[in-house]
């Protein structure tokens, strides 16, 4: 988006109550930053502050581990 | 004293009697290591992400505990890890502000949104049916925000009936 001229804010700094959903129990919630084939969106184009983005990286790196989120998506298996 | 959480995956075809004995195996192993239950939850099959031992689903249980001991933490997580019918399981250190105590209060705050929804659908039913009764019940039930909006929608409805009845 920076590359449009765009300036995104960070959807955490706009609501403060979104802070709570980053834990690895909220999968649904931190589906939104990984991408169709399970990799993890890099702050630069969601918007997210660094600050958060470090928390999201952690916690869906512990939901992959339980299963609630996938390592890697085969787009060729769909 | 310090707090932990553990999420595990039981084995999918595992009958709830079954089922129960496991859980209650597990519990009672911890406590004997000198765990103290603080919450537990059930949270039912799941689909997993991915295969995990060729599996598609599995039941997933959630349990908060402290325990003082390091090395009986260790003790519980080998014997995870040694159980066939634990498909993976997951450690966190925990503050103890994170612990849910109020389990019944997410209940009550599930239940209204549904309510909402379900008011909000059949006011929608009855504005098609018959206008006169669905007048009455949004005035009962507007604010002062969408009083403006509701009035609007009144009288396109107003409108409409005298369309139909004329």
């Amino acid at each position: 988006m920076a590359i449009l001229g765009k300036t995104k804010i960070c959807p955490f700094k706009e609501d403060p109550s979104l802070i709570k959903k980053i834990n690895y129990k909220e999968h649904k919630f931190l589906k939104k930053f990984i991408t169709d084939q399970g990799k993890i969106i890099p702050a630069h184009v969601t918007g997210v502050s660094a600050k958060y983005q470090r928390l999201i990286t952690n916690e869906i790196k512990k939901a992959r581990v339980i299963a609630l989120l996938p390592f890697v998506v085969d787009p060729r298996q769909n | 004293m310090k707090f932990y959480e553990t999420t595990y995956i039981l084995h999918p075809a595992l009958q709830e009697g079954r089922l129960n004995d496991i859980i209650k195996t597990i519990q009672k192993k911890a406590e004997s290591l000198g765990a103290e239950f603080l919450y537990s939850d059930n949270w039912g099959r799941k689909k997993l992400a991915y295969l995990i031992d060729k599996e598609k689903y599995g039941t997933y249980i959630f349990i908060q505990y402290k325990i003082s001991n390091l090395n009986n933490l260790k003790e519980l997580n080998s014997e995870l890890e040694h159980n066939p019918n634990v498909l993976r399981y997951l450690n966190i250190k925990i503050e103890e502000q994170d612990i849910v105590q109020n389990f019944e209060k997410k209940e009550d705050e599930i239940i209204p949104i549904k309510e909402e929804k379900a008011s909000s659908e059949s006011t929608d039913k009855e504005e098609k049916a018959s206008s006169e009764s669905t007048d009455k019940e949004d005035k009962a039930s507007s604010d002062t925000d969408d009083q403006n909006n509701q009035s609007e929608e009144d009288k396109e409805s107003n409108t409409e009936n005298s369309g139909e009845e004329e």
